[in-house]
């Protein structure tokens, strides 16, 4: 298009300001810190543990994520009508609690005295302070937005496409492995990445769930509050540190997605 | 009989569908205006919907049937839909796609390349094995979609306007080649279509579906002879009138909605309501009405002339519309009339037929493919004969 | 089928951690304290091979919720005095006894000019104060140290007013008032002296307070209830005199009281 249309100037200027607004702050935070500081701070054991629990929790959480939330995210979107609205409204319930008050639920549910924790505790099985915690945190938070995001990419799939695969033979469940998922497995997998990344940032709910024990439930977001409360430099660092790695990671998830594509 | 036999009953809102039909092996064409539900019958037919109550049987299988409780799902019916828009998964090539249903059975690697193969082969379109599904034409996603179906081996066939999304240029090409390979399978097929032409050339087993219910069965010559609606008529391009049989001066007369009244063969005829059709290209066009033989007549304005290649259509709208076919050459000789121009209509009595039309509501459910000859109805004979003495 | 097996085990390794294993002492405490009880614990664990000290550090209030709910902590030191008292009520802890003691200091930039030395200075306008906000405890013991300067009749409550006029900011978090002044956002702030000695607080200096209005911040320490009878040696560390040097360099008081 040669014309530069007073509509396409508006847009490239929306665009842009907005992306001033949104790359400002983070522009600010890399340049707060020396590469010399950001590497200090990886040589500390602290960070490298913090960063170890992070990876581990969130890859842990998108286990179950993924195992639970595709057939679920599935059937939603499957569902019509009245089912539907309620059930998207039971879904969104948990993504309306604050945080802490995610944490403080959880513990409610599954710590000593907790409604199911307390069963659990017979059989000496303790879930807070634990990684499965940091885990069930972060699975707690992550997953409604990942199912619910989910369904509408199952929505798009064409439903002739799913009847035709039945007449040609395909139970419900083939249908489902065959032709939905292959579909949808490019948005798929953009939103696995984001339930990821979701989880890297996540605080309110682990600390107060699984709380910041150093080597087992600290992840990147709790030593960044405790280093915040030494040294709120220090915090600055790891907030790159933090940053870098959402980055890297959304870096890499871009360039795995031609690979994707392929099959 | 490895033929189809269903009966079904099917609510949708408003829309109720009640029908009886039988598909023997070979093509059978499923017509009707939007609406009228033939998509729905062929999803009710595939096990996508579900009936209120009925039966389908598939030659010895029973796939639906409510009294004893059998509903089997698609996956387990055996049968091939072709949908309107084909459906290929675009995440599959085009082996992919064909072999999908066979991968679903469990066969193995060689055993489906080898049916893929032959499928290729047959459809002439061995060069596109590994193609993606976007980069075909029309033509070929098609033959592709047609190979998908029958890799599996279907017992009945659903074809949903097979050759709609095509231009008109490719569809002849299609249809020759869907009569060859589908006569060679013999299985019960039931095609959807739109298209008059299509009709005419699967013209031997033809269903005609209005509101939900089947309104006539035949080949295309008895559509053509005696449309049992007005739809029909107008599909096959006949003229179509409703009106009633009446006694008038002792004898019988056809009087339209219209007003005209018209003579024609009152054979097998009772009095009360009927129509009346003619075919165009035994309407006469005058600008003076003539002398001569009683005929029936039609005086009205040109609503409209359509030239089509060597002849000409043209509408003639009075006290009824008659559309009336001439040759070129007729109609220049006429002095080509132009719309708003008055001009007389002229039909032989004996080239118009009379058929009573049922009271609304009853019959039309359960016709069976009627012979070609209406056999004479000898009590309706008696019947007039009566009238006519006791009046 | 290996990796799958070799997952299952990792993650059961770290996931349930069977009860009472006897040589760790779970302290949970409140996260301004974190420096100095790092350094301790790595100190008492040297000194007491196999035991392990494990430190929770969050906001007084999450980690009494946590003890409420039953979180396995054998010793809780509060940076709120309330929020202890809430834990004795509901009879989680026995008597706690107090254990650090800090001060409220007024900071300020050293390269603020004019320079502010004195309370009179704070007043001035144009002067950016940042202090804590109702809720968190440096927010209340600032204004009770506001309170009491009313009532002195060498300040009296126009200054007080004056001062008060001048709250930019009220922050949820000690360290966030640090964080202000450290980024040139505010001039001058409450923080506690423990604060002063971190190495953000370089670029900052004091304006001296008057001390009887200084109040009183205790750092209490409760053995929870349900915990393990081994945190007495760990107390006793805490209480003793290398404790008392270590959490001095970090700007705190050992409470002298037996």
């Amino acid at each position: 298009m040669n014309r530069l249309h007073p509509f396409t100037i508006l847009l490239a200027s929306c665009g842009l300001t907005l992306g001033m607004l949104l790359l400002l702050p983070i522009f600010a935070l890399l340049l707060a810190v020396s590469p010399a500081e950001l590497l200090n701070q990886l040589t500390k054991t602290e960070v490298l543990l913090a960063l170890w629990i992070t990876l581990l929790s969130s890859l842990l959480a998108l286990l179950p994520t993924l195992l639970l939330g595709l057939p679920a995210a599935y059937g939603l979107s499957r569902c019509r009508g009245r089912l539907r609205h309620s059930l998207e409204i039971l879904l969104e319930l948990p993504m309306v609690l604050p945080p802490v008050v995610a944490g403080l639920a959880l513990l409610l549910a599954f710590g000593r005295r907790g409604l199911l924790g307390g069963l659990l505790a017979e059989f000496g099985v303790r879930i807070p302070f634990t990684l499965a915690a940091v885990v069930i945190a972060i699975l707690f938070v992550v997953s409604p937005y990942f199912v619910r995001r989910c369904a509408s990419l199952f929505d798009g799939v064409d439903r002739k496409l799913e009847e035709a695969a039945r007449l040609l033979g395909a139970t419900p469940w083939q249908s489902f492995r065959r032709v939905a998922l292959p579909v949808v497995r490019r948005g798929l997998f953009a939103e696995a990445i984001m339930a990821l990344a979701q989880g890297f940032g996540l605080f309110g709910a682990i600390i107060l769930f699984a709380g910041n024990l150093p080597g087992r439930t600290q992840t990147l977001s709790l030593a960044l509050y405790s280093a915040f409360q030494s040294d709120p430099r220090q915090a600055f660092a790891l907030g790159t540190l933090l940053l870098l790695i959402s980055l890297l990671l959304l870096s890499t998830a871009r360039l795995l997605r031609p690979w994707e594509a392929r099959s | 009989m490895t033929g189809l036999e269903c009966c079904l009953n099917y609510r949708n809102g408003s829309f109720d569908l009640d029908l009886d039909l039988s598909v023997p092996p070979g093509i059978t064409i499923l017509l009707g205006p939007n609406g009228a539900g033939k998509s729905s019958l062929l999803r009710l037919l595939a096990g996508l919907s579900r009936p209120a109550n009925g039966q389908i049987r598939l030659g010895e299988r029973r796939l639906f049937d409510t009294e004893r409780c059998i509903d089997l799902p698609p996956e387990q019916r055996r049968i091939g839909m072709l949908f309107q828009d084909l459906a290929l998964f675009t995440h599959l090539n085009v082996s992919g796609n064909i072999g999908f249903g066979l991968k679903l059975r469990g066969a193995g690697r060689a055993e489906r390349q080898k049916i893929v193969n032959q499928l290729l082969e047959k459809l002439t379109i061995a060069p596109l094995a590994g193609r993606s599904v976007a980069e075909l034409s029309g033509g070929e996603r098609q033959k592709v979609a047609l190979a998908r179906t029958l890799a599996t081996g279907p017992r009945l066939l659903l074809l949903d306007e097979p050759t709609a999304a095509l231009d008109p240029a490719a569809r002849g090409g299609i249809r020759r080649w869907l009569l060859q390979v589908l006569t060679e399978l013999k299985i019960p097929t039931l095609l959807v279509s739109h298209d008059v032409e299509e009709a005419a050339f699967f013209r031997k087993r033809i269903a005609v579906m209005e509101r939900g219910r089947i309104v006539q069965q035949g080949s295309f010559h008895q559509l053509l002879q005696a449309p049992a609606s007005e739809y029909v008529a107008r599909f096959v391009g006949v003229n179509y009138l409703s009106g009633e049989v009446l006694h008038e001066a002792d004898r019988p007369v056809f009087r339209s909605r219209g007003g005209s009244t018209f003579l024609a063969p009152f054979d097998m005829v009772a009095t009360g309501p009927a129509c009346l059709t003619v075919n165009p290209w035994d309407i006469a066009l005058y600008r003076q009405l003539p002398e001569g033989s009683p005929r029936n007549h039609l005086q009205g304005e040109v609503h409209e002339a359509v030239l089509l290649g060597d002849r000409v259509r043209l509408t003639l709208a009075g006290r009824d519309k008659l559309v009336a076919e001439l040759s070129s050459r007729g109609y220049q000789a006429l002095g080509e009339p132009q719309p708003g121009e008055r001009l007389w209509a002229v039909f032989k009595a004996r080239e118009a037929r009379i058929k009573n039309i049922a009271a609304v509501g009853s019959a039309g459910n359960r016709p069976r493919f009627l012979s070609s000859s209406l056999t004479a109805g000898k009590q309706l004979t008696t019947l007039e004969t009566s009238i006519r003495e006791g009046s | 089928m290996v990796l799958t097996r070799l997952l299952l085990t990792l993650l059961l390794m770290s996931a349930f951690t069977l009860p009472a294993e006897a040589r760790e002492l779970t302290v949970f405490a409140a996260s301004s304290l974190t420096e100095p009880l790092r350094e301790l614990a790595r100190n008492y664990e040297s000194g007491h091979t196999g035991t392990k000290v494990l430190l929770n550090f969050a906001g007084s209030q999450t980690l009494a919720s946590q003890i409420e709910q039953g979180a396995p902590a054998d010793l809780f030191i509060s940076a709120n005095q309330p929020v202890m008292e809430r834990l004795v009520k509901q009879n989680l802890v026995e008597t706690p006894r107090p254990l650090l003691t800090n001060q409220l200091v007024l900071a300020v930039r050293r390269d603020l000019r004019p320079i502010a030395t004195t309370l009179e200075d704070l007043a001035r306008p144009g002067l950016l104060l940042t202090i804590g906000d109702r809720e968190v405890p440096v927010g209340r013991y600032t204004r009770q140290l506001l309170t009491g300067l009313a009532t002195d009749p060498n300040c009296g409550p126009d200054l007080v007013a004056r001062i008060e006029g001048n709250v930019v900011s009220e922050e949820s978090q000690v360290k966030a008032i640090l964080t202000k002044l450290l980024l040139g956002e505010a001039d001058a702030g409450f923080v506690y002296r423990s604060d002063l000695m971190s190495p953000a607080a370089n670029g900052l200096t004091t304006i001296p307070l008057p001390q009887q209005h200084l109040p009183r911040i205790s750092y209490p320490l409760a053995r929870v209830r349900d915990g393990k009878r081994q945190s007495g040696a760990f107390v006793d560390y805490l209480l003793s005199e290398p404790a008392r040097q270590i959490f001095t360099r970090y700007g705190l008081q050992l409470e002298n009281l037996r």
